[in-house]
């Protein structure tokens, strides 16, 4: 009688575990990448960027080997101006929106000014001839995470997409639930080069690679929350003055800040809520 | 079906759900390494980059990339000179607790880490403090707060008879006791080929070399580089290449173009990181337009 008790608390044990734990196991990151190389003299205006294809490959290589679900991975014409600004056919498109993924990579054309004033808009452009137009204002049209979007790490590989001076006026309406944010800040003589080995290296260390020995799991790769592999990698390719950025939104100051240095893709925070926003740089 | 046998399909069920939930962190199996390969790691770490391993180590040998760990702090190494090394605690920990001594010291440490690790430091091309900064702003209309300091990182890059190692370097970060919370040393040997190639392109490019044209851009620089894999890399590839930069016509269009020449102005293959990924083409749908 007392093992029949015994097995039929443990079966209830176990139903409440799966009960439990099944919805954690279909909450794993899911991620996109947009990269944008064709940028022609007519209609986009040029120059292209050929280096963004393998970037973006090496990207979803290391998310790939973390196991994390691709949602989409779309190139030149295929990634839209409308990808990045907010509303049901733009943002959460269900074909690309970046508002879709828990993680959305770009990596393309931003734009930059000669020198940057708190008011200058930060920009990242596409080339399409779907969703334009091909230049999106961050700062008025972007909102991620609302109405049902589900960006928590939007992380931009564009020239002065995230310029200091003017954080506080582009960067603080597109947190509607995003968690995090990286770009860079710079202007046009200082700028960041067409790289295929930035964003690799950031997405690997976002991510580490672990390994499995007898009893142990061993970092081959250290994962690193999303902000300090910013820090490590985002001043790779870059020219003298450039800068690193990261911000991140919550509540609190401090929590904001942790967030904000802390965090890591494959194990998201909640959602944040709270008119706080901390960002963290480093220039070259 | 009897009680026993409930728990014997949902016992596993859950254990094995147990194990994708904590997996997510999925964890790819590996092979030990050999007890004389840790101790040979372990005694790396403690003498070139004075780890205090704490508790035992265990090792991992992954597609050669070799690493040993005792539960905080890692040691990566791969090929003739690099190595990764995470505290886990320590890299993690804020500003409040990262190192406090000069921006001397930090570049001194950091010429006795690449000594250690057999690198000479006269291919030392500059070795600079990055000061990483903080703000934080309350409100959607809000001012930012005046900037404070944060941590700070040496970063160390590389030349080689005078030519560019683009992809060498290391980034130091040290705890306030001056040991280490997070390193990448990323300085392989070259290859005498490499550096041969390396020497003719430096003079191609003083010469004959004509950088192809770019459509909306003209040449803002021609050097020669010696490009090799990264740190996060389980390849140590190395090439010897033209880098052109290229400057946009449209003066507002941000990032450069690069490439990567020989010196026929043919792009170079560049160094990989991991195997390249085998991806079907795909083709996005408007359905605006259906």
């Amino acid at each position: 009688m007392r093992t029949v008790t015994m097995e039929i608390r443990a079966a209830i044990l176990a139903t409440v575990l799966l009960a439990l734990l099944a919805p954690a196991a279909l909450s794993q990151t899911r991620y996109s990448t947009g990269a944008v190389a064709n940028y022609p003299a007519n209609p986009c205006g040029g120059p292209s960027l050929p280096l963004t294809i393998p970037e973006a490959s090496n990207f979803r290589g290391w998310y790939s080997l973390a196991n994390l679900p691709l949602v989409t991975r779309w190139e030149n014409n295929d990634v839209w101006g409308s990808d990045f600004r907010d509303g049901a056919t733009a943002d959460r498109e269900p074909s690309g929106g970046s508002d879709l993924p828990d993680v959305y990579f770009f990596t393309g054309h931003g734009i930059c000014q000669a020198a940057p004033a708190a008011t200058s808009p930060d920009f990242l452009v596409t080339c399409s001839t779907n969703g334009t137009p091909d230049a999106t204002n961050i700062g008025t049209s972007s909102r991620w995470g609302n109405a049902g979007g589900n960006l928590k790490f939007a992380f931009l590989d564009a020239s002065c997409p995230m310029d200091l001076v003017s954080l506080g006026n582009n960067w603080l309406n597109p947190f509607q639930g995003l968690h995090i944010a990286t770009g860079h800040s710079g202007d046009k003589t200082h700028d960041t080069l067409d790289s295929s080995t930035r964003g690799g290296q950031f997405a690997g260390y976002t991510v580490g690679y672990k390994v499995h020995v007898v009893f142990f799991d061993i970092e081959i790769f250290p994962e690193l929350s999303a902000g300090s592999a910013w820090m490590t990698t985002g001043l790779i390719d870059v020219q003298p003055s450039v800068c690193a950025v990261v911000i991140a939104n919550d509540t609190t100051l401090q929590v904001a800040g942790n967030r904000r240095d802390s965090e890591k893709v494959k194990s998201p925070w909640a959602r944040p809520s709270g008119n706080w926003w901390a960002w963290r740089w480093v220039c070259n | 079906m009897t009680v026993g046998k409930t728990f014997r399909i949902l016992a596993p069920l859950a254990a094995g759900l147990l194990w994708a939930a904590a997996g997510f962190d999925f964890a790819n199996a590996a092979e030990q390494l050999s007890k004389d390969d840790a101790s040979k790691l372990k005694e790396t770490g403690a003498k070139a980059f004075g780890i205090q391993w704490t508790r035992a180590v265990h090792g991992a040998n992954e597609r050669g990339v070799l690493a040993v760990t005792d539960g905080t702090t890692t040691l990566t190494r791969r090929g003739s000179r690099t190595f990764i090394v995470n505290n886990r605690k320590a890299s993690a920990a804020g500003d409040a607790r990262a190192f406090t001594g000069t921006d001397d010291a930090l570049k001194k440490r950091g010429t006795r880490i690449l000594e250690a690790a057999g690198a000479s430091s006269k291919e030392v091309l500059e070795a600079k403090v990055l000061q990483q900064m903080t703000s934080a702003s309350y409100g959607r209309d809000g001012k930012p707060q005046a900037p404070k300091k944060g941590r700070r990182t040496l970063l160390v890059t590389r030349q080689v008879d005078g030519i560019y190692v683009t992809s060498s370097r290391l980034l130091l970060d040290l705890d306030a006791n001056g040991r280490i919370a997070f390193m990448e040393l990323c300085w392989p040997d070259l290859s005498p080929e490499t550096l041969e190639m390396a020497r003719r392109l430096q003079q191609s490019s003083k010469g004959e070399f004509k950088p192809p044209a770019m459509e909306s851009a003209s040449v803002e620089s021609v050097q020669p580089v010696v490009l090799h894999s990264p740190a996060v890399a389980f390849f140590d590839d190395q090439v010897a290449a033209l880098q052109v930069i290229y400057r946009p016509d449209r003066e507002e269009a941000g990032k450069k173009p690069v490439r990567y020449l020989d010196a026929a102005g043919k792009d170079v293959p560049l160094p990989r990181q991991m195997e390249p990924l085998r991806e079907e083409p795909v083709k996005r749908e408007n359905p605006a337009v259906h």
